[in-house]
């Protein structure tokens, strides 16, 4: 039996550094993962050699259109004891960012769209792009400024109004809207024929350290509800045909700028990784593929956690 | 300030009006079901309807939902599979319709509304274009919208659902109509009968400009406006016993500090009370809201001050979901559901 699971994401939200993570941590076995590698298929290269710049904490870089490729890993599930071949389809964000802006894409990933039997999305909060209203900014500016200061409002003003006012184009959009519609050409496209969602939020080791300097315990439904409301409430209202499970995921586990060090001193690379989800090991990378695996409809189970 | 290109004298014909030569030969009848009237529409339009949404490209690319906004005849495809309300914004130039409609998209961009989640939107373009003025990044020293033009007329939509996903999604269609349309419906019985999109509205919102209200050397000329559009909708059977009216006095925020100057009251229960005399018994029903879509900071006054109540009364009760909430459902075939529905229709107005 063949699961595909679909990566969508824009730019920097992480999807090819899972990839390379996971071929890691499946191959490796580590730690134990709820699936492990069954045997190795198809055209390795590409996988390999961007495990091999995880491995040594090299940034892995943008996927291109052109280097885009679709991934199979034999993979057996050891609750299960059921082997999949799982094929990942490794579409840059760039692409996905055509899709929103140009409201259209190619006839082969509508074939992974009409095939998929989950959908890993991923988003990064780095990369997560509010967009403010004037007023939400003025009121902000209220608290900041000595509002009886005149003059200090009067120049914001006139600075304000010299900058040229842009026509309205695609890219000014925020990152929940365009997630949104990203998920609605899918089920849009499939006639709204159910699938499941393992919501990936990267770089989680950086909530995690923002938000105990804040003396906070940020989960990651909290994150979700707060930094992207609309794409939030768009999965809970679709929970029923599309059940979802958010995941806080750091592959890398650190700034590559900044924590190199400390990263490469790790005996097992897979100790890297963070995963926040339910009932999953901390380093278990292989978690949202397991739960897309046991949620598709393929296994005919549907659950929604969180 | 943005430059406000010149208004046409008269708009160009679209899928929202007919040409004279187009002109129905029937007059809209009223007391006509809802999904009569729908049915008898969208037959008309399905001979236009672009039955390929999917077009192959020399390249290999396929369209995907243009996103910008629908018309009658596209929107087809949400009013077929899903229950959905119409919900027409009417009013005179610069009133604050598409204001309105930007504050509730933007409403739910934050959080659910009224009790309500943001089940989806097949025009989030349209809502994010419409937005932009009011936005950090246009740059603008000010929010503002820009203005609706005639060759902007369009249908958003938005589909929403409770909190506790207790029912199924509802699909709202929001028309954002350029001024001069209502100008012209306002001045003549065959214009309005053009505007035939009017026919299968569930809600028509009246909006009634509060800045106008507030300056006495307008309030009166602003009220009689709407006043005469109403009443020609009406007259001209384009809008009856079938569709709920909501009459808005929007920027309320401008009107609430002038609210102790007697004169100012003494209108409003005036323009009130002659509207419910006027119309109540003509229409499915009659109410009042005070609303302050993009309020001034300095009033006090919270952003889509009321759209929480307005949105809410449109997603509970419209004049299709409370007539399928007394009469239980059947599913008989198409043509026949239509003359039951119309019998059932005349024999209520006859208690």
């Amino acid at each position: 039996m063949t699961h595909k699971q679909l990566l969508i994401g824009l730019p920097n939200t992480g999807k090819t550094t899972f990839l390379a993570a996971l071929w890691y941590v499946v191959d490796t076995k580590e730690i134990s993962p709820f699936l492990t590698l069954d045997r190795v298929e198809g055209d390795r290269e590409y996988i390999n050699e961007i495990r091999h710049k995880w491995v040594g904490c090299e940034p892995l870089g943008r996927t291109l259109p052109a280097d885009e490729q679709v991934v199979p890993m034999r993979l057996h599930d050891r609750d299960t004891g059921k082997s999949t071949t799982i094929v990942f389809p490794d579409i840059s964000g760039e692409s996905f960012r055509r899709q929103w802006e140009n409201r259209e894409w190619t006839y082969e990933y509508a074939t992974l769209v009409d095939e998929c039997d989950g959908i890993l999305l991923f988003l990064h909060p780095e990369a997560t792009k509010p967009s403010r209203r004037i007023d939400e900014a003025n009121e902000l500016l209220g608290e900041l400024i000595d509002i009886n200061t005149d003059n200090e409002l009067n120049k914001g003003k006139s600075d304000r109004s010299a900058i040229s006012d842009e026509q309205w184009d695609y890219s000014q959009a925020s990152t929940q809207v365009k997630t949104v519609d990203l998920l609605q050409f899918v089920c849009h496209h499939r006639l709204d024929s159910p699938f499941p969602i393992a919501v990936i939020i990267s770089a989680w080791d950086i909530v995690m350290k923002q938000s105990a300097a804040r003396g906070q315990n940020v989960t990651t439904d909290d994150w979700l509800e707060t930094q992207v409301p609309l794409l939030h409430q768009y999965l809970l209202a679709n929970s029923l045909t599309n059940p979802y499970c958010i995941f806080g995921v750091s592959a890398q586990g650190g700034d590559l700028d900044k924590d190199t060090t400390r990263l490469l001193e790790k005996a097992l690379p897979s100790e890297r990784i963070i995963v926040v989800g339910p009932d999953c090991a901390q380093n278990d990378l292989t978690a949202p593929v397991a739960w897309l695996l046991r949620n598709s409809h393929q296994s005919g189970e549907k659950t929604n956690e969180d | 300030m943005r430059e406000r290109t010149k208004v046409a004298t008269e708009p160009p014909a679209s899928e929202y009006t007919t040409t004279p030569d187009e002109d129905m030969e029937d007059s809209p009848t009223e007391g006509e079901s809802p999904s009569t009237i729908v049915d008898s529409i969208i037959n008309e339009e399905q001979d236009h309807v672009d039955e390929t949404p999917k077009e192959k490209h020399s390249d290999d690319l396929i369209d995907l939902h243009e996103g910008s906004g629908f018309t009658p005849s596209s929107a087809y495809e949400i009013t077929s599979a899903n229950q959905s309300q119409l919900i027409m914004l009417a009013g005179a130039h610069r009133c604050g319709k598409t204001t309105l409609l930007a504050s509730i998209y933007e409403l739910f961009r934050d959080e659910p509304l009224a009790g309500y989640l943001f089940a989806g939107s097949l025009t989030l373009p349209g809502f994010e274009m419409r937005c932009h003025l009011a936005r950090i990044s246009s740059g603008m020293p000010r929010a503002d919208t820009e203005r609706t033009k005639p060759a902007d007329d369009t249908l958003l939509h938005l589909r929403v659902c409770r909190t506790d996903l207790g029912e199924s999604a509802l699909d709202l269609l929001f028309t954002d109509l350029a001024g001069e349309r209502f100008r012209m419906a306002k001045d003549s019985m065959d214009e309005c009968r053009r505007l035939k999109i009017l026919r299968r509205v569930d809600h028509f919102v009246l909006l009634i400009d509060g800045a106008k209200l507030a300056a006495p050397e307008y309030r009166h000329q602003a009220y009689l406006q709407e006043h005469s559009l109403l009443r020609s909708c009406l007259d001209a059977g384009m809008l009856g016993s079938h569709t709920y009216v909501d009459i808005l006095f929007t920027k309320w925020d401008l009107v609430m500090p002038l609210l102790e100057e007697e004169a100012l009251l003494k209108f409003l229960e005036t323009i009130e009370a002659q509207l419910t005399r006027n119309f109540e018994d003509r229409v499915g029903r009659l109410r009042f809201f005070r609303v302050a879509a993009r309020p001034n900071q300095k009033a006090g006054v919270p952003f889509g001050y009321n759209l929480d109540q307005l949105v809410s009364s449109w997603i509970e009760a419209g004049p299709v979901r409370r007539y399928y909430e007394v009469r239980q459902p059947v599913m008989p075939d198409s043509a026949e559901m239509r003359e039951i529905q119309h019998f059932m229709l005349i024999q209520s107005q006859n208690r």
